[in-house]
């Protein structure tokens, strides 16, 4: 019996040794990912973040004192290369490093599926998402959360170049100078859009006006002209016209926009 | 293929109207200092400082044939490699000729297409020209836009590479006037381009 009590007392003791080291590694480990900044990217999981205001990351040189723009080259989520200058140029670009696997990336592929609500920061600004290259994403999983009407490529070497430190992360690059006049995160393109508005200010950074580019013709603007003529002549979204039923019905049109029809 | 409008193609028939452009064969380049490389395909594009690129291809749509339609025609289509290339940025929204940034051109801009055709197009004489054209100013007229802008001019010829893939080149040039300017960039860039069987 005496044996059996010493030998359990031992067998407790190393438990109770194993346990406490368990602990300790967890509350290491927890340590290390916050030191890290795991959880940042759940608002559901850290609601507290969501009223932090967003800041520049620090240890990254901070906007408006020049750091060095770089263009991309990257693979395209549907298959294909593509560059991208945001160096030289006239127009502000605005890179976003998102990826598909950050809940809260979510919420910024989502408000990029139309670019012309986003009221960018700078005239002209043109938006390129840029995520991490097909060793590290998926392309079909890009290529599926990719609105249409942006500039999407994957380049690890962009993430590199801008020393991205994870997503989602917004760099606004001033073209005319080729640096950078603004950068940080944030949880919802609300915060981004105030921290880079305050980025560019507090640089200086000065748009030059009228340095959009102007359809000629064709496009929203042809579309737009074309709608406004049809509206004054009173032809409507709907109007009989615009669905004829036979050949006669669209020379009877023609004969009533002729003001002068000529004799048979 | 887009919704976009297929250029204006000669017949099939008619022989290629480049006689003032000299064909120049792919050859292998080296990116001079500045430029950087966009590669798919087989084709590998140089890109001057300051110049955009993209080569692509875009998913074909899916066919659904009627019950009428013989087997031997039920074929579904194919879209094989695209290639823009400008000295503006490019618009996300394109038309594989073009349409949504040749309409954002200004005076000084390129806009640079090559659309791949079919293998079996490569023995037909329409692309019957070997190897990238170098084009002269006088290539370029305001009538060969798909729709004509003021001011703007543009050029579109046929060529195959080793009688093997076929290529439209189609060039815009944002000014009609600065052709003689113009087409020495766009020979510069088309000098760029190699295309590999």
């Amino acid at each position: 019996v005496t044996v059996l009590v010493v030998v359990e007392a031992v067998v407790v003791g190393l438990l109770a040794v194993l346990v406490a080291g368990l602990l300790r590694s967890h509350a290491e480990i927890l340590r290390s990912l916050h030191d890290l900044g795991a959880g940042h990217e759940s608002e559901e999981a850290t609601p507290a973040y969501t009223t932090t205001p967003p800041a520049v990351r620090d240890g990254v040189v901070g906007p408006g004192t020049g750091a060095t723009a770089h263009d991309l080259v990257g693979t395209l989520p549907g298959g294909g290369q593509r560059s991208v200058v945001v160096t030289g140029q006239e127009l502000p670009t605005l890179l976003a490093f998102l990826s598909t696997g950050c809940s809260t990336c979510g919420a910024f592929w989502a408000a990029f599926s139309d670019p012309m609500a986003l009221d960018l920061p700078g005239e002209g600004t043109r938006v390129v998402i840029v995520t991490r290259g097909p060793e590290a994403e998926s392309p079909a999983d890009v290529e599926r959360l990719a609105p249409r009407a942006v500039t999407t490529v994957m380049s690890t070497e962009a993430y590199e170049n801008y020393a991205i430190p994870g997503s989602p992360y917004f760099v606004l690059v001033d073209g005319a100078t080729s640096s950078v006049v603004g950068e940080g995160s944030g949880t919802s393109w609300t915060q981004v859009q105030s921290l880079l508005r305050a980025a560019a200010a507090d640089s200086g950074w000065a748009v030059k006006p009228g340095a959009g580019r102007v359809a000629r013709a064709g496009g929203r603007a042809r579309e737009a002209r074309a709608d406004a003529e049809l509206r004054a002549a009173g032809i409507d979204p709907g109007h009989d016209s615009l669905y004829p039923a036979t050949i006669a019905d669209v020379e009877a049109a023609v004969l009533d926009a002729d003001p002068a029809p000529r004799e048979p | 293929v887009s919704d976009v409008p297929t250029p204006n193609e000669p017949p099939s028939s008619e022989p290629p109207t480049t006689s003032t452009s000299t064909s120049v064969p792919p050859t292998s380049t080296t990116a001079p200092p500045g430029t950087r490389r966009i590669t798919d395909a087989g084709i590998e594009v140089h890109l001057p400082s300051g110049w955009e690129g993209e080569i692509y291809r875009r998913a074909p749509d899916t066919l659904e044939f009627a019950d009428a339609v013989p087997r031997s025609r039920r074929q579904q289509p194919t879209t094989r490699s695209v290639v823009h290339i400008a000295n503006f940025p490019l618009p996300a929204v394109r038309g594989d000729y073009g349409s949504g940034a040749v309409e954002i051109m200004r005076d000084e801009d390129i806009l640079v297409i090559l659309f791949e055709f079919e293998p079996e197009s490569a023995a037909q004489p329409m692309f019957g020209r070997a190897g990238l054209p170098v084009l002269q100013a006088a290539d370029f007229d305001p009538n060969e836009m798909q729709r004509p802008l003021p001011g703007m001019a543009g050029c579109q010829r046929f060529f195959n590479v080793d009688r093997e893939r076929s290529f439209c080149l189609f060039v815009v040039i944002g000014s009609y006037a600065d052709r003689d300017t113009l087409v020495r960039r766009v020979n510069d860039v088309l000098g760029g381009i190699t295309i590999e069987v």
